[in-house]
């Protein structure tokens, strides 16, 4: 069951049009929202927090319309955005406390979700630290527990790993991935930054220009392509192309000795055809693998339309 | 990912507990602000000085009422006690201590809205079930909470000591309603003010700026209406004229504060201690004046902080 579906949904901020005629399903799961800067990703999340109202079209969270039903929508969902935001002068403690008060929790049992949260994302140590004080990193991390006090169905992530060193990526990530494969929480990943989507998402939708360019499983996209091959010869070969091409295989490109070429049929078949060809013409094939693009192919594939 | 400590179980797990409350948010954050600002040593420090003029006016009262008559001072005790209107002493109460009630306003309001719209505080309270009026709501709550509780602490001190003592000099015969009706003049005051400084504090990104502004809002305005009705004292002008500078006298946010004991306490002053002219004395305001000078800004002050407080940045 998707968690959060968009039927032709247009956002304009005055003349300027944010998101125009967007449609989607978002699946249960880590989903990653990838799109380059400015292409409206963050108005979407906006939108389906019901900050924004939608000029046209209608959406659904979790069951619930978008535009009618937001304060009903946000007390299901957790949003960690993607500005440093803090309610001064609190510790981590009172003000992850006082995010599940607003959220509706009962104060007592706020307080007591509040250290588990603050365990949870790695700031047991610093919880009664005032936030100002907290490093980007540390500052990130509130921002998740602030978001996940109140046990959300569905979490919205805004550039969570923006600003962190390497280290402090990694572990974000890891936070991330573990809050959805493992506490049955579906995440919707909002980034510009494909590694961090290939790391923790299971699907993905690509959105450029305020537009829904590419949805799919990341496996899908990343083009795990059974069409496709790749085969290293030992040294280039055009009599081997030209018998490639007589088997039935196209040539999708060239590097060096390196070819990937298409065809009809399974990994096996491909193969098969590939030692053919190599046999009948001479020549020595070092090596030979599945035919894969990377996400990023995918995407710029996507976002150049 | 966490540690599950020897003493309790920290690790994380999703909350199946009791339902989430419905509705309400606005009492959450007022109750916040309040026991935030309730921490604050200055916040009482103020208030007890801005009550000064109740202590003294007890304490006077006290000595003039034990010991006057044994130091043959019966006339005067007499004279003090024939003179004194003791429901325009809570509005002189008001009038000797506005400007540490500034300073208490200004410590519990000017930041409300802006020291949240400079940390972005606002992404958290409206990404929660929390509408813009529950936000507004609740941290015009607080503040009003917090400085009613400062004027009113000094102020039903006097007025408990004055019922227990000087009932026979007419504290509660005098009029029999002022209790209510201070209650209610303390009420509009402060909801008056809690509404300027939440419309303020709404426009800035610092509490610093957002008090500046209130504090000079206050002081230049004080200072434009109370001079025309001191010139026209001092000149011996025309009645006509004389109104028409008592008019301009309520034009400012003291003004109007005053206009509003005025008239909750169907009063125009008077002076305790000194037998001065009721000339000194400006009357109380008509009902367009007293609208014109609560309603108006008050109004101002909402627009601006419900036009100003969004989860989203305008684009144009």
């Amino acid at each position: 069951m998707p968690v959060v579906t968009l039927d032709h949904l247009t956002v304009q901020y005055g003349k300027f049009t944010a998101l125009r005629d967007f449609s989607a399903s978002v699946p249960e799961g880590c989903v990653g929202l990838l799109g380059p800067n400015g292409a409206g990703k963050t108005t979407l999340l906006k939108t389906l927090l019901g900050f924004i109202k939608p000029t046209s079209g209608s959406g659904n969270v979790l069951g619930m319309q978008v535009g009618v039903a937001g304060p009903e929508i946000r007390a299901a969902v957790g949003y960690m955005p993607e500005q440093d935001c803090h309610i001064p002068g609190m510790n981590a403690v009172q003000f992850v406390t006082y995010a599940g008060e607003l959220a509706g929790l009962p104060h007592n049992h706020s307080l007591r979700r509040a250290h588990e949260v603050l365990e949870y994302v790695g700031l047991g140590e610093a919880r009664y630290r005032q936030i100002e004080t907290y490093s980007t990193g540390m500052k990130q991390r509130i921002k998740l527990a602030q978001a996940l006090v109140h046990g959300p169905q569905l979490l919205l992530l805004d550039e969570p790993t923006n600003g962190l060193d390497p280290k402090g990526r990694q572990e974000m990530l890891a936070l991330v991935r573990d809050v959805s494969a493992n506490k049955g929480v579906n995440v919707l990943v909002c980034s510009h930054l494909l590694p961090d989507i290939e790391r923790t998402c299971d699907s993905v939708v690509v959105i450029a220009q305020g537009q829904m360019r590419l949805q799919g499983n990341v496996a899908t996209l990343k083009g795990l392509n059974v069409t496709s091959i790749d085969a290293e010869l030992r040294e280039t070969s055009g009599a081997f192309i030209q018998k490639a091409v007589e088997l039935g295989f196209e040539l999708v490109h060239a590097k060096g000795a390196e070819y990937r070429l298409s065809a009809v049929g399974s990994q096996e078949e491909l193969s098969a055809k590939v030692f053919a060809a190599a046999n009948a013409v001479g020549a020595q094939v070092r090596g030979l693998k599945p035919g894969q693009k990377s996400l990023e192919d995918a995407f710029m594939e996507a976002i150049d339309g | 990912m966490a540690n599950s400590g020897p003493l309790s179980d920290l690790s994380y797990r999703n909350y199946d507990s009791s339902p989430v409350a419905k509705g309400g948010r606005w009492k959450v954050i007022a109750r916040n602000h309040i026991m935030r600002m309730f921490k604050l040593k200055s916040y009482w420090i103020l208030m007890v000085l801005s009550g000064i003029h109740f202590l003294i006016l007890a304490a006077a009262t006290y000595f003039i009422d034990s010991f006057a008559g044994n130091m043959g001072g019966e006339k005067f005790a007499e004279t003090f006690f024939g003179r004194i209107v003791w429901r325009d002493q809570f509005m002189s109460g008001f009038q000797v201590g506005h400007f540490l009630l500034m300073a208490i306003l200004l410590l519990v309001g000017a930041g409300a809205i802006a020291n949240d719209n400079r940390s972005n505080a606002l992404l958290v309270y409206l990404s929660k079930p929390c509408t813009k009026r529950d936000y507004l709501f609740g941290k015009f709550a607080g503040i009003f909470s917090l400085f009613f509780t400062a004027l009113a602490i000094p102020a039903a001190f006097f007025y408990f000591y004055g019922m227990m003592n000087y009932r026979e000099h007419g504290f509660i015969s005098d009029d029999p309603f002022m209790g209510v009706k201070i209650l209610l003049a303390l009420v509009l005051v402060s909801a008056y003010q809690a509404s300027i400084i939440l419309g303020i504090s709404s426009l800035f990104n610092q509490g610093r700026l957002a008090g500046a502004t209130y504090a000079g809002l206050y002081v230049m305005s004080g200072l434009f209406a109370g001079l025309p009705s001191v010139i026209g004292n001092a000149n011996d002008v025309s009645a006509g004229v004389q109104q028409m500078l008592d008019k301009i006298h309520y034009l400012s946010i003291f003004g109007g504060c005053e206009a509003i004991y005025k008239t909750v306490l169907q009063t125009n002053g008077s002076f305790a201690m000194q037998d001065r002219s009721s000339e000194m004395l400006v009357a109380r305001p008509e009902v367009w004046l007293l609208l014109l000078v609560t309603v108006v800004p008050v109004g101002l002050a909402w627009m601006a902080a419900i036009r100003k407080v969004r989860a989203v940045e305008v684009v144009k």
